[in-house]
């Protein structure tokens, strides 16, 4: 270990326990443990539960690094959010400070502005995120693909010039795109300067659009292949990021499957944590030390992330 | 005029069945009741003789089938006449078809009692044609995520059904099932005392389910099955009841045999999940009025149609194919606990597969994380051997998590069943489980009786690298 810890909290494990997603955590302490950071695992399991800390006394909140917000139904939302809201100086506090928070699937709506579902009703989220959210009218399940945008975007509609990673699409090995699969109950309306996590590569955005690029002219020899104008009116979000601020559709779950993702998240939030570091520069000297590489770690990742861009290559989907 | 089109529609579905019957007597359990549906939308309205009062209505996640098919047979062997569809075909069109083929010439039922298997999402549409007076909830849990999204949707689905003309049937053990009790005009729950064969959970990572009344974490003092066990919610007060009205205990999978009220009852499948199909049909029967000693007489005979384990081999090597539903993490969990029961060395053969179910097919196995894996990867296992083009990583990966070492694990990135046999003939056990679809197995056993394998005797016959994780 390299002296760094990441404090972990998991929130309402057992009310937001859908889809398998309490891999994400094992593959965070994980992931952690590949790259030589010392993960540090809470679970608050009751609404009810005062999130202070039996040692020292001090706020879970302010001691964590991460809180982690699992998938959950949709009926279950406005009691987590209202079990959130008695807490909500702290978490605008947490998240003025560039801490992390990743809502996965359905617990998106914790973080919107407001929610709407089917039967009319309305109820408010925590907005952290600048984003409504809609219950469908029906459950669209499918993969999902999507390339991660840079740090330096500021706009999704500069998502052309600014993704991760751009050369091959169907190159899902390298970091910058993110598989995974969704199971999708609400559609999202982000705000004008709210900017998203990705740019579909596969699947349905945010909105309830449907996209691939499979066909377009992202390293492909096609007509107009070099109008990136074009690409970018036919451009389809995924999810949405303030700071370390995150929501993603993705589920698989996202953090297992897609482990450079799950890296980025980490490192993103040391970044912030120790100010005088170089984190990446310290992972790397941690792996090389020991004689291995992600590239070695993250095989079988790489091997499936390749295997699931080809089968949706070529799979009949019903995308436009 | 309704009339009219109803008897088109019934001679319809009539005919249909009886060229089906001739011509392809395995298959049509929906065709009958969906021409008929089509000539007349309304057509289960019109069917006379049937009561209400001995009408029974199976629904639920799992479990379905078996207690279909167990109630209905004690029920024929204590001399009732039985209408019913044990084929499985339980959407609207199937239980048309079931009504087609047990009617008279203008509709009106012959056997006197109704007792259907009842997909959850059809179960309104069923009920506002057909208002049975016995509901019977199995247990509401993950499944069909790409149809269901959660367990969520389907309980609200069956919640809307619920009212006070029903006696309901529910599992005391499973929350969701439990709280419908509340809706219904009468109750009576099913439930099963702490099993020797129960399932674990998780340390650490293990998680439960949120309170279907006041959405706060439910616990459990213990589990039978995945997510079924006494329960409490410590915020709202809701749980199992002390003990339940019908409860199986003194189970001894040794001799075969359980215990309802002081009476000892015929065990035929020596494991945990049948309980529960036991339990809720010894809680039915007795409520129609059958006595125990028709219920014990009939359980000591009952064979379960389409069991869930097939065997066959591969020269040597003994396959057991046990199914189980994709997108379902119980019925996996439940094959889990099966083949971690079994001490002996083993080869696991991993076929979860890309889903093919509807449009758009997808790669979904977080189904799989949904499961507790630590029985299994401490039961002995020589080898996992995951097959499935686009998947097997996945599968590869989710063992992987679960603590299986990286050199027993073997990927095979096909869906051709040689080169699974191939991977299969270099594992020195003999004792094999398969979990796939039924087309995979189907195919892989079609091959395996027709190959013999050819064992070859290299230092690393899998060829696997080894992985610095």
């Amino acid at each position: 270990m390299n002296g760094r810890q990441l404090n972990i909290l998991w929130m309402y494990p057992d009310i937001l326990n859908l889809h398998g997603d309490r891999g994400n955590v094992a593959a965070l302490v994980r992931i952690c443990e590949q790259l030589g950071i010392e993960a540090r695992l809470k679970r608050v399991n009751r609404l009810t539960d005062r999130l202070t800390d039996s040692v020292t006394g001090g706020s879970d909140i302010s001691n964590a690094d991460l809180i982690l917000l699992n998938p959950g139904e949709l009926i279950v939302m406005p009691a987590v959010i209202h079990a959130l809201s008695e807490k909500k100086e702290a978490l605008q506090e947490y998240a003025a400070a560039g801490k992390g928070i990743l809502a996965v699937g359905t617990t998106g709506a914790v973080l919107a502005q407001e929610i709407v579902r089917q039967d009319g009703s309305v109820f408010e989220g925590l907005g952290l995120l600048d984003m409504k959210v809609n219950e469908r009218e029906a459950i669209y399940g499918d993969d999902i693909i999507f390339r991660l945008m840079s740090d330096a975007d500021t706009s999704n509609t500069k998502a052309g010039d600014s993704e991760t990673k751009s050369e091959d699409a169907q190159s899902t090995e390298e970091p910058g795109d993110v598989c995974g699969i969704q199971i999708r109950t609400t559609d999202t309306f982000l705000a004008e300067n709210q900017k998203a996590l990705g740019r579909i590569v596969y699947g349905l955005g945010n909105s309830g659009e449907s996209g691939t690029i499979y066909n377009e002219n992202v390293g492909t020899v096609d007509s107009g292949a070099n109008d990136s104008s074009a690409a970018d009116s036919r451009a389809i979000y995924e999810g949405a990021v303030r700071e370390n601020i995150i929501f993603t559709n993705a589920l698989g779950p996202v953090l297992v499957k897609n482990p450079w993702f799950a890296r980025r998240i980490i490192e993103s939030i040391l970044k912030r944590k120790y100010p005088n570091a170089d984190i990446p520069a310290e992972t790397d000297a941690y792996l090389t030390a020991r004689g291995k590489t992600t590239e070695t770690l993250w095989d079988l990742e790489r091997k499936s992330a390749r295997a699931i861009a080809a089968f949706n290559k070529n799979k009949k989907s019903g995308l436009s | 005029m309704n009339k009219f089109r109803f008897i088109i529609a019934l001679w319809a579905g009539k005919v249909c069945a009886l060229l089906i019957g001739l011509f392809f007597p395995k298959k049509g359990s929906n065709k009958s009741g969906e021409i008929a549906c089509r000539i007349h939308p309304g057509f289960l309205n019109g069917f006379t003789g049937i009561d209400p009062e001995k009408t029974i209505f199976i629904t639920g996640t799992n479990g379905k089938s078996t207690t279909n098919n167990l109630i209905v047979h004690v029920f024929r062997a204590a001399g009732k006449t039985v209408a019913t569809n044990l084929e499985g075909a339980n959407q609207k069109p199937g239980i048309a078809t079931t009504l087609i083929k047990t009617s008279g010439c203008f509709g009106r039922m012959k056997p006197e009692y109704l007792i259907l298997e009842v997909d959850e999402r059809n179960l309104a549409a069923v009920y506002g044609s057909i208002p049975a007076k016995y509901l019977c909830v199995t247990n509401i849990q993950k499944d069909q995520v790409q149809r269901n999204g959660d367990p969520d949707y389907i309980y609200q689905k069956i919640k809307a059904v619920v009212n006070e003309d029903i006696t309901i049937f529910v599992n005391n053990e499973e929350p969701r099932s439990k709280s419908l009790a509340a809706l219904a005009g009468d109750t009576v729950s099913f439930g099963v005392a702490k099993n020797e064969r129960g399932s674990l959970k998780e340390a650490g990572f293990g998680v439960s389910l949120p309170c279907p009344l006041c959405h706060d974490a439910i616990e459990f003092d213990y589990y039978n099955l995945a997510n079924v066990g006494r329960f409490s919610c410590p915020s709202c007060g809701f749980g199992s009841d002390e003990t339940p009205d019908v409860q199986i205990s003194g189970v001894d999978y040794e001799k075969g045999t359980f215990t309802i009220r002081g009476e000892i009852f015929h065990l035929g499948y020596a494991a945990a999940h049948f309980l529960y199909n036991y339990a809720l049909g010894y809680a039915v029967c007795t409520a129609l009025g059958l006595r125990i000693s028709e219920i014990q007489k009939a359980f000591e005979t009952f064979t379960n149609i389409g069991g869930r384990l097939e065997v066959f081999r591969f020269g040597e090597k003994q396959i057991r194919y046990i199914r189980m539903k994709q997108e379902n993490p119980e019925t996996l969990q439940s094959v889990l606990d099966d083949i971690s029961a079994d001490s002996a060395e083993k080869v696991f053969l991993a076929g979860l597969e890309t889903i093919h179910d509807i449009t758009p097919y997808y790669s979904n196995t977080f189904y799989a994380f949904d499961c507790n894996f630590e029985p299994f990867v401490s039961s002995n296992v020589e080898k996992c051997i995951c097959f499935g083009k686009g998947i097997c990583f996945d599968t590869a990966n989710r063992l992987i998590y679960a603590g299986v070492p990286f050199e027993k694990i073997v990927v095979v990135e096909s869906d051709d069943e040689s080169a699974v046999l191939e991977a299969l003939a270099k594992c020195r056990s003999n004792n094999v489980y398969l979990i796939s679809t039924i087309k995979a197995y189907e195919h892989l056993r079609k091959r395996a009786e027709g190959t013999k394998p050819h064992i070859e005797d290299v230092a690393n016959p899998h060829g696997t690298e080894e992985n610095d994780r």
